[in-house]
């Protein structure tokens, strides 16, 4: 079916805002009498809190709150509730907010800071997940046990494990007995950082008698959020008021609760509106990618047929759980690869340590998983003199099969991305060396699950001209979800594009959606807007019939035009029914609301029917230069070949894939926090912390594969977090293609390569 | 948030000399200010005061060809230097060392005064100037002009006494048949201090191909700047070729005293300093050929 406006690359809705510095984001709200706050950050990552003294900061002319956790004595967590707004007593990391202080200036704030006086107990920080597992380890958590969590959480209450999910399927052990052949690896991802341009800001506006707290902030998701204050602070949901307009980036860094519940107490702490806004510095700190671990079995028959997996995976959450245990689970989902595998075992632990909070990022885990399992099929590719391709291609997941979670595979597009992807790196040949440095190719595959449940609302406003203006609460942080949705509703109701307006976020006005992660936005809320653009179709045919003055049952709608079935001449438009039958003042509502299918999962061995609404599906392949005698890795070329069921506006998700393709880049090859012995971040800043730049950009081919989601708006599903996972295993297979040389353990530095190289001498001689 | 500090800005020369003199409080001067900024905000030296030498252009500022070489004002930016095609051509290291500074933007604004001020291990054009046989010309009570070499005497630390102020940088023309060249390994494509880099100069005989002269310097491999005379000497006197010049990169590799940081550890920056330095002299003796 032809469409007028959805497969079209029609230009943002929010580019000449972004363009001219109009636009608004947190940072830029101001209040009248705004006051500012700052927050003490504990220097160490384990200590024990003897005493605070904040009598000098609160002498300080213009300082007008000074608060510690003794004043708000409150915990929150979604996932698991086990964090203090500001510290208990004890210090579980570095960055730890210690006291909060409101003052007339951030000048101000932060001169009283100097003046705070806390005597502290330094601990040895616990930094080694494995460690933090032993039966015998102290624990940073002793209450584990009795904290609050939510049901796809497992934590085993006296240990440092805040979730253990399991994923049982067939019979691994049996399975292993009968294979041909077995092979193992081991594989690490490191600590690293969002790199979002806009720092975590939030302005809050709270009173202290009625207990009506506004706040804007950059968060991603705000119904969570204002669910985890209303339970922090025990105020009911609708006196908390979250305003979202744009958000500079998120990457999933910005899901959850990070500085709303501080701002919050300061701001209720003196009645006025205050600014929180972290610097880069503390940003590092509050929320990373944590260190991921995983040990991969693999038993395979003669032919190349996967006969069983067994993975464990170790992940370091850092000193709180964020959305920790979510990532462990989510990334089980996916680690055994999206291959047709009769018996899978996938223990993955959520371990506490004295380290940076971790959270999501770009999929949940999945880049992580991604990279284990992709390097690993590689290597058996390598081992059992087998085409990387073929191995592939011999057990990849088609439709009609039963993925790792028992789901049935719906559709897939993922043989044509494999082809596409492969077909597309390898159309010139290589020159496999010149001079120092060698060439090769490799590949990767990536499927992904989405959120589930969940739920999305939307609410479109057509107004009496004719206008249309979407109320819905998905943040748009830079993907271009404010273009899709209004090219879903143009289309669905034959409205010029350019007519139709996409509020920001305010939980007062705009209806709940679960969140902006996930990659489920265009699914979800692109359902539930299709769904209110239906219903305003709906009462559109109903006031037309009577304007009119024909049966309902004579009329039809053509892209925006109400046609009568005896009167083929005659058409009527949108506007003029509208007009008309409200007189010049009058709105039409349509609401749609959307919950996608999905099954719970059981709790022993990960299995459901619909663990997910949609998979989503690609291949990436890469093409790498190594120059042998320094290390440098040079990235020729990036090939990614995505499903995104269908391409609503192909420019978007081209930018997704190529985005995502250059962060990976970073991600793999040179980023990476660093932490010291005791725990304190080294390099918290984009000096020290590299991530790549204008420069470092590659040839990057997106290639878009459209297997129609039969659910989806027009047969869309996601795209944003896959498009990350693939790129690093595909940049390590092509090294390993080059050198003979597999590196497990990112990021791949040159320094690192070097090392490996020369290790290695004796396997370069073939190259 | 930046401590507060009081900025001075003399007109003259004359008036900034005086003004350090009577100072009271500690005090910096600041020229671009893209190393003086980032380390006040990180805290590490917040000086009472900030005496710019911004408006001191005509004095500071100029870049001019003379019959016996070129007089770099010491407020002169890197883009300037990497634009002006004398450089490019006579003075290739110099190019290549600020014409790989930062970014375009840190380049329009960073100065080599200040680059060389810093006296950091990893500044980009020292290593440089340390082959093109620069001399400093420092004003104070009286004006003197000293070479490069003994400028820096330790990691971010220089003979620069709290009254005096870098003028300009002198390089001598080179003589024929001689020219250089710089490499800097990074970990990205911009935006990095080098991880490694290696400057060199070389004459040859145009007939015989034989190396008359060799200068060979390093950044980021000691605690400051320097210059690795022993594999200097190796070269001088050999035939101008890859052979020689893996064997004088070997050298360097051992006059050089690394140090291991979270950027890279000793390890690697004594690995591949040999190569640098072999690649930075072959590039030098593709030049001449050219
Ligand atoms: C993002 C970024 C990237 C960078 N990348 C690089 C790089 O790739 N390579 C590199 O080498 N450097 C790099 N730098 C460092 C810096 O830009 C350079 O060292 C620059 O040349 C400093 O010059 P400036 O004029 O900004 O110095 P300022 O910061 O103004 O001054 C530096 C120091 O020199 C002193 N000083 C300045 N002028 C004089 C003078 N005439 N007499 C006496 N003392 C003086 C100051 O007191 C101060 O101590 C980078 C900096 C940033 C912020």
């Amino acid at each position: 079916m032809a469409y007028r406006v959805v497969g079209r690359s029609v230009a943002r809705n929010d580019v000449i805002d972004k363009v001219t510095g109009r636009a608004k984001y947190a940072p830029d709200v101001v209040i009248p009498h705004m006051l500012h706050g700052k927050i003490l950050f504990s220097p160490y990552a384990s200590a024990r809190i003897i005493n605070i003294d904040t009598s000098l900061a609160k002498s300080l002319l213009g300082v007008r709150a000074v608060i510690t956790g003794k004043d708000v004595p409150y915990t929150y967590g979604s996932v698991i509730k086990d964090r203090p707004i500001f510290a208990q007593d004890v210090v579980r990391y570095q960055g730890e907010p210690i006291v909060g202080i409101v003052a007339d200036s951030e000048v101000i704030a932060e001169e009283a800071l100097n003046l705070i006086k806390i005597e502290y107990e330094e601990k040895e920080p616990i930094l080694d997940p494995f460690e933090a597992m032993k039966a015998d380890s102290s624990l940073l958590h002793a209450d584990l046990g009795s904290y609050q969590h939510n049901k796809i959480t497992y934590p085993e209450a006296e240990t440092n494990i805040c979730s253990h999910y399991k994923l049982r399927k067939g019979n691994v052990d049996d399975a292993f007995e009968k294979s041909d052949y077995i092979f193992e690896g081991e594989f690490s991802s490191q600590m690293i950082q969002h790199a979002f341009i806009e720092p975590i800001v939030a302005v809050a506006d709270a009173d202290n008698v009625t207990k009506r707290i506004t706040i804007w902030s950059t968060a991603c998701n705000p119904f969570v959020i204002r669910k985890e204050l209303s339970s922090a602070f025990n105020i009911p949901m609708g006196k908390i008021r979250m305003i979202v307009n744009n958000v500079g980036g998120s990457f999933g860094g910005k899901a959850y609760s990070k500085i709303e519940p501080h701002v919050a107490a300061l701001s209720l702490a003196c009645s006025a509106p205050v600014r929180l806004a972290l610097t880069r510095e503390e940003v590092f700190n509050l929320i990373v990618r944590g260190p991921g671990h995983f040990k991969i079995k693999t038993g395979l028959m003669k032919d190349g047929t996967i006969v069983a997996r067994k993975i464990e995976t170790v992940w370091d959450t850092g000193a709180y759980a964020e959305c920790g245990p979510v990532i462990a689970r989510n990334s089980g989902h996916t680690a055994a690869g999206p291959y047709r595998i009769p018996n899978v075992k996938i223990d993955a632990y959520c371990v506490y340590t004295n380290k940076n909070i971790a959270g999501a990022f770009r999929g949940y885990g999945v880049q992580e998983a991604t990279w284990a399992v992709e390097s690993h099929m590689d290597d058996i590719a390598r081992e059992m003199d087998i085409d990387p391709y073929d191995l592939r291609k011999k057990n990849i997941l088609h439709y009609g099969d039963e993925g790792a979670t028992g789901q049935i595979v719906e559709g897939t597009g993922l043989e044509q991305c494999l082809d596409a992807a492969w077909e597309a790196v390898n159309r010139k040949e290589i020159k496999r060396k010149s001079g120092s440095k060698l060439m090769g190719r490799g590949m990767a595959c990536v499927h992904k699950a989405t959120l589930a449940p969940s739920v999305s609302s939307a609410i479109i406003k057509l107004s009496e001209d004719g206008t249309a203006t979407l109320l819905t609460s998905t943040t748009e942080q830079g993907q271009g979800a404010t273009t899709v949705m209004a090219q879903i509703i143009a289309e669905e109701l034959g409205l010029p594009y350019e007519e139709i307006y996409v509020s920001g976020t305010d939980t007062d006005y705009t209806p709940y959606d679960t969140t902006t992660t996930a990659s489920r936005s265009t699914f979800s809320m692109g359902n539930a807007v299709l769904l209110a653009a239906r219903d305003i179709k709906e009462q559109l045919m109903i006031i037309a019939a009577e304007y009119i003055g024909v049966d309902k049952d004579e009329l039809t709608f053509e892209f925006g035009k109400i046609k009568v079935s005896s009167q083929p001449e005659k058409s009527y438009t949108i506007k003029e029914i509208v007009s008309k039958y409200y007189g010049l003042n009058g709105t039409l509502i349509g609401r749609g609301l959307y919950r996608p299918d999905s099954v719970p999962e059981d709790s022993e061995t990960g299995q459901s029917t619909k663990i997910t609404p949609f998979w989503m599906y690609g291949t990436q392949a890469a093409e790498v230069e190594i120059d042998i005698e320094t290390g440098e890795i040079n990235v020729l070329k990036l090939v990614a070949a995505h499903d995104m069921g269908s391409a609503i506006n192909p420019m978007n998700c081209r930018q997704q894939l190529e985005g995502a393709a250059l962060q990976g880049i970073g991600n793999t090859l040179y980023e990476e926090i660093k932490l010291n012995d005791k725990g304190i971040t080294v390099n918290p800043n984009f000096h020290d912390y590299k991530i790549p730049t204008a420069m470092d950009s590659v040839e990057i081919e997106s290639i878009l594969i459209e297997s129609q989601q039969k659910d989806g708006p027009y047969g869309a599903k996601g795209v944003g977090e896959p498009a990350l996972a693939p790129t690093g295993p595909a940049i390590r297979n092509a090294i390993l293609d080059a050198l003979n040389i597999g590196l497990n353990h990112l990021p791949l530095t040159q320094e690192k390569i070097l090392a490996a190289i020369e290790e290695n001498k004796e396997k370069l001689e073939g190259c | 948030m930046l401590k507060t500090f009081e900025y001075l800005q003399p007109k003259t020369l004359e008036e900034a000399l005086s003004m350090m003199k009577s100072c009271k409080g500690s005090f910096r001067l600041i020229a671009g200010g893209t190393d003086v900024i980032v380390q006040i905000r990180s805290g590490k030296t917040p000086p009472d005061y900030l005496i710019s030498l911004k408006a001191l252009n005509k004095e500071l500022g100029i870049l001019e060809e003379k019959e016996e070489g070129l007089d770099i004002g010491a407020l002169v930016t890197h883009r300037i230097l990497e634009k002006s095609p004398t450089i490019q051509k006579e003075y290739a290291a110099l190019y290549d060392g600020v014409s790989q500074v930062g970014s375009v933007q840190v380049r329009n604004v960073g100065t080599i005064g200040g680059n060389v001020c810093s006296s950091l291990p990893s500044a980009d054009s020292a290593a440089p100037l340390l082959i093109l046989g620069a001399k400093l010309n420092i004003v104070g009570d009286r004006e003197e002009s000293i070479c490069i070499e003994e400028f820096f005497t330790g990691p971010g630390e220089n003979i620069l006494k709290n009254n005096q102020i870098l003028k300009s940088i002198f390089i001598p023309k080179l003589p024929k048949n001689s020219n250089s060249a710089y490499e800097k390994l990074g970990r990205r494509k911009a935006m990095e201090i080098p991880v490694v880099g290696a400057a060199s100069y070389i004459q040859v005989d145009k007939k015989t191909g034989i190396c008359l002269d060799a200068r060979i310097a390093l950044a980021s491999s000691a605690p400051t700047p320097i210059r690795c005379y022993k594999a200097e000497q190796t070269l001088v006197g050999q035939s101008a070729e890859k052979e020689i010049f893996v064997k004088a990169g070997k050298l360097a590799a051992q006059e050089a005293n690394p140090r291991t940081s979270f950027r890279a550890t000793e390890e690697y920056r004594r690995s591949v300093i040999p190569v640098l330095v072999e690649r930075s002299l072959s590039r030098s003796l593709n030049r001449i050929k050219k």
